[in-house]
């Protein structure tokens, strides 16, 4: 390879993300800005690897998924407290203003 | 009467303390499965709440709603326990390699076999949906004791990361690192168990 290759090379590899380093960015992105730097690198990476830009999508669906789980106006967690766990609730505050 | 007012004119009614099981009851210990998915610690929270809050009577002002206090109370006690969980030493290292090829030339890439697979027909299926959810609990379940609470702290609970990192003693960079990682077994192990 020439030195001016090579040169290129580096340089190109400054800008490159690899996958791990993209996906990094993909999680800290749903949080907080990324500075202008980044985006751009990580733009640039999602527009060349299909397998990012896939764990980009499943990110934000895990995140929603996860916001759903916990909403507690969530049909889908049908739990309630039985009348023993009731009960002994009850029984635990008694016991403490006995107490007092 | 609409439902506001009652709940204002009642207020000094609503601090009495035999009644908050039954008003209040399933909706903080609801609040507290969604966090700890399990049923057992959670009404243990939700009884040290009550305990604590009435130690605390003195202090509720009515400022807030009842229920706005208790769940705060609550949401104190979520973060305490993974406090705990995080400084617990952990009794199995984290099983999970990375997902990333570390020979030189490739350094960083996705390991051919654990790419990412396409969810698309799955995740437009409502039906497949309810099955998500239980997976992605089951999954939550599986993560490493710190990964796991730097996560729920993190992204359920939606705390400042310097506020996780006072709870958990993290720095800001480590932080991020294990997110990325809980994030990175999170998807797989959501994959594995649900497109098969």
């Amino acid at each position: 390879m020439s030195n001016v290759n090579k040169i290129m090379m580096k340089g190109m590899n400054k800008i490159m993300l690899s996958c791990d380093k993209a996906t990094y960015l993909i999680t800290r992105n749903e949080f907080e800005k990324l500075n202008y730097t980044k985006r751009m690198q990580l733009s640039m990476h999602l527009a060349g690897c299909k397998y990012c830009r896939r764990f980009a999508e499943q990110s934000k669906y895990i995140t929603e998924q996860l916001n759903k789980l916990k909403d507690t106006r969530n049909k889908e967690i049908s739990i309630c407290l039985t009348e023993k766990q009731k009960n002994n609730l009850n029984t635990a505050i008694e016991n403490q203003i006995d107490n007092r | 009467m609409s439902k506001a007012n009652l709940n204002k004119s009642n207020k000094s009614e609503d601090v009495n303390p035999s009644e908050w099981v039954n008003k209040y009851g399933d909706f903080l210990y609801i609040y507290a499965y969604s966090r700890v998915q399990s049923k057992e610690l959670s009404e243990d929270l939700v009884q040290e709440t009550f305990l604590s809050a009435l130690k605390g009577l003195h202090s509720f002002r009515g400022d807030s709603t009842v229920q706005t206090w208790l769940t705060s109370i609550l949401r104190r006690k979520v973060i305490d326990y993974y406090r705990k969980m995080s400084t617990k030493k952990e009794t199995v290292a984290s099983q999970f390699a990375s997902p990333f090829q570390n020979e030189d030339a490739n350094e960083g890439h996705w390991i051919l076999e654990r790419t990412p697979k396409d969810w698309h027909s799955e995740t437009e299926d409502p039906l497949r949906q309810d099955e998500f959810q239980k997976i992605l609990e089951l999954c939550l379940s599986l993560l490493p004791d710190k990964w796991k609470s730097v996560f729920m702290l993190k992204v359920l609970e939606e705390m400042q990361s310097d506020e996780v990192c006072k709870e958990i003693g993290c720095t800001a960079s480590n932080l991020w690192v294990i997110i990325h990682r809980a994030k990175l077994q999170l998807r797989e192990c959501i994959e594995i168990k649900w497109l098969k």
